[in-house]
């Protein structure tokens, strides 16, 4: 749009102009044709006068003569006396004034031998006066012969004067038509002028008026920007000419570079690089960049006044007129120092949790082939021990003393202790490594198995079974039986004194979370003991008194936890014991 | 019964002691005659494939049961079990897994190749005689092989 507007003023001026020069042009030919034709019509009415005076000056030199020839007194002749004076002066005014070679010039010749032959009869009649010879000059009027001729010549005259009278009308119309065109045209060429001019005038009006608006609306927005600026303290707000000299400066810029702004006004924005970027051209190159990509965020070390150093952010953009020439940078700057230090400490912890993660894929890997090998290697041997002690027996137990048969027991003994040591270990580690699969089920059915399972191995002791109806839980359903098949065999083991043994499994509300227990009123351990209780291979009860591996709630323990959960006791010595575990959240 | 094939099983073990215990409670239940047994993974194929000490084993008789361990020498029993399965004439041969561990992953790569059984040797001697007796009574009574000749035609 202010390209047209521009284009428009100029071409409503230029079009003014030359529709004001040709008006011009053409009103200087007309008046040049106009001082021409008043130049004709000025000759053509000396050359009517001419003709006047030559008639008159015919007539008086006429009436003197016939008065002298009547009254013979010669101051009658003083016309004619002038005449013979005159005449060749006005007939070579008229030569003059009459175009060689024309009809004019003609007609000019024949009234000049007119004239001199009426000179000659006139001048015969006057000398025939003279001589007396009256009656010869009376003849001579009579005759007729001077009035003819004086008739032609009036004849002639007016033929002329017609012929010059019609040449001047003719100049006169023309002149009068092109006086009229001329008008016409100056109107007419002022007229368009004057709608160019004001079509030009009202362009320029509106462009104006709208600079202005625009003007005001720029001055408010700046105002407004500047307000907005100043109103940021963390940010430093500063605006570059092209050549990344500061133009302005915000109190936020103060305050995170130390800065006042007559410090550095009209200074180079490099200062605030530190003086290896400077020196080795990177403000210039940030300039570049941002002139071609019009935005550039960057991030790096910026200097304050003070010499102190800060990781700055900042994010600058070109600023272009309307058309598109680079006026200068805006520059948002911000420091970041803190974050990048969060940043870089999140970093660095990620790496080393990172590193530990791959150190514990590493171990990991590690423990599942030591276990792997101990699970086949181990047990091996174990076999074999108790193996040939078995055959030792079978084959040769009658010979064998009764001594050596007891030792072989013990052998035997120690054999599958050991395997079972193994074969938890083994499965402790198992659970370490597996992932657990959820689903839903229901712990009375696992617990009611379980249960089932015991009841065929307690050898018709009286053991009093309470069991309280169980929730459905989210578990890995393997696992929680192996949970509650190591509680419930730990409680009848640890009843074996009770007659009856009484068991519970129930829920309890702990914290507002349902908690599973399972209660018996065995033998029960003192609570200092406590903290032991699931530790691997730690037990509270001679082997004598109660067999295990001191394996089994250090199993649970690692169950319960693997579900998010949290498993606890609460016993006293002689009293039984609870044990109680949640399932995570 | 089984009284027409030459051998009624093919014990793949290794170790000798574990050997000597084996074979033990397998004659001790008096339900096994002809035992062959092969002491690496190699030798199991060799006797499949009649090869080496077995080349004039003939070809067309297979054991009613394989006792295959996993840890061996040369071939481990998972190859020994792939060759097996990948042949049409030795695919039905019925094969027990017999070994000392039961790791989760052994249990299913061991299925994964079609083992018709998977045992843990017990530590315990007693116990372990008495799962052999059973194996023995179960596979070599109690099922029926699959017929003699036919085994490649499914």
């Amino acid at each position: 749009m202010k390209w047209s507007l521009n284009w428009r003023v100029t071409a409503g001026f230029a079009a003014a102009l030359v529709v004001l020069g040709v008006a011009e042009v053409i009103s200087y030919q007309s008046t040049n044709h106009l001082v021409r034709t008043s130049h004709q019509v000025a000759h053509t009415r000396q050359v009517l006068e001419s003709l006047d005076e030559i008639l008159v000056t015919m007539d008086a030199v006429e009436i003197g003569q016939r008065g002298y020839l009547l009254t013979g007194k010669e101051v009658y002749l003083q016309p004619y006396e002038d005449a013979k004076d005159r005449l060749p002066k006005v007939l070579t005014t008229l030569d003059e004034l009459t175009p060689y070679d024309s009809d004019r010039q003609r007609n000019l010749e024949k009234l000049t031998s007119l004239i001199i032959q009426k000179q000659q009869e006139l001048a015969a009649g006057i000398a025939m006066k003279r001589a007396n010879k009256t009656d010869e000059a009376s003849w001579l009027i009579m005759s007729g012969l001077g009035k003819k001729e004086m008739d032609d010549i009036r004849a002639l005259i007016a033929r002329m004067r017609k012929s010059e009278e019609a040449r001047m009308a003719t100049r006169i119309a023309l002149w009068e038509a092109g006086a009229r065109r001329t008008a016409h045209v100056v109107i007419l060429g002022v007229a368009v002028a004057s709608i160019f001019l004001l079509t030009a005038i009202l362009a320029l009006n509106s462009e104006t008026s709208e600079r202005s608006r625009a003007e005001n609306a720029l001055r408010k927005s700046q105002t407004r920007t500047k307000m907005l600026a100043d109103s940021i303290p963390d940010y430093a707000i500063l605006m570059l000419d092209i050549e990344g000299r500061v133009l302005s400066w915000s109190p936020g810029a103060r305050k995170i570079l130390g800065y006042k702004q007559e410090e550095v006004l009209g200074q180079s924005y490099s200062r605030f690089f530190p003086p290896g970027d400077a020196s080795a051209g990177v403000p210039n190159q940030e300039l570049e960049k941002v002139t071609v990509n019009g935005r550039v965020e960057t991030e790096g070390w910026r200097v304050r006044k003070d010499g102190s150093r800060f990781w700055s952010n900042s994010v600058m953009v070109a600023i272009r007129d309307d058309e598109g020439q680079l006026q200068g940078f805006s520059k948002v700057m911000r420091d970041v120092t803190e974050q990048k230090a969060a940043q870089e400490k999140i970093e660095k912890l990620n790496q080393d949790l990172e590193q530990r993660a791959s150190d514990l894929e590493a171990a990991n890997k590690e423990l599942e082939a030591f276990t792997y090998s101990v699970s086949h290697d181990l047990r091996a041997p174990l076999r074999h021990i108790d193996g040939f002690s078995q055959l030792l027996v079978d084959e040769h137990g009658p010979q064998l003393p009764a001594e050596v048969r007891r030792y072989l027991d013990r052998i035997q003994n120690g054999a599958r202790q050991m395997g079972q040591l193994v074969d938890e270990l083994l499965n402790l580690s198992r659970i370490g490594r597996r992932e657990i699969g959820l689903q839903v089920t229901g712990l009375d059915s696992v617990v009611g198995q379980v249960v089932s399972e015991l009841k065929m191995e307690i050898d018709g002791r009286k053991v009093d079974w309470k069991i309280a109806s169980l929730p459905y839980v989210e578990c890995d359903p393997t696992l929680m039986r192996q949970v509650f098949a190591n509680l419930l065999s730990n409680a009848v083991k640890y009843t074996r004194p009770r007659d009856p043994a009484i068991i519970e499994v129930g829920t309890v509300q702990e914290n507002g979370a349902p908690a599973i227990f399972v209660r018996d009123n065995g033998v029960g351990f003192s609570m200092k003991y406590a903290d032991k209780l699931f530790g691997v291979f730690q037990r509270l009860h001679r082997a004598e008194d109660f067999e295990g591996t001191g394996i089994g709630l250090a199993t649970v323990q690692r169950i319960i936890h693997k579900h998010g959960g949290r498993i606890w006791a609460e016993a006293e010595l002689d009293k039984g014991a609870t044990f109680y575990f949640t399932l995570g959240s | 019964m089984t009284k027409d094939r030459e051998t009624e099983i093919l014990l793949v073990e290794d170790n000798s002691d574990d050997l000597e215990l084996t074979l033990h409670a397998l004659r001790s239940n008096k339900v096994v005659n002809k035992i062959e047994v092969a002491r690496d993974g190699e030798e199991a194929l060799d006797f499949f494939f009649c090869r080496g000490r077995f080349a004039d084993r003939p070809r067309n008789v297979q054991p009613n049961l394989v006792l295959l361990d996993l840890k061996l020498p040369k071939l481990g029993g998972f190859e020994v079990l792939r060759e097996l399965r990948k042949d049409l004439f030795l695919r039905t041969v019925p094969v027990v897994i017999l070994t000392s561990s039961k790791e989760e992953r052994d249990l299913v790569t061991g299925y994964q190749l079609g083992v018709n059984s998977y045992i843990q040797k017990p530590v315990d001697f007693k116990q372990f005689r008495d799962t052999v007796r059973q194996l023995g009574l179960y596979w070599l009574v109690v099922n029926e092989p699959p017929p003699l000749g036919a085994q490649g035609a499914i």
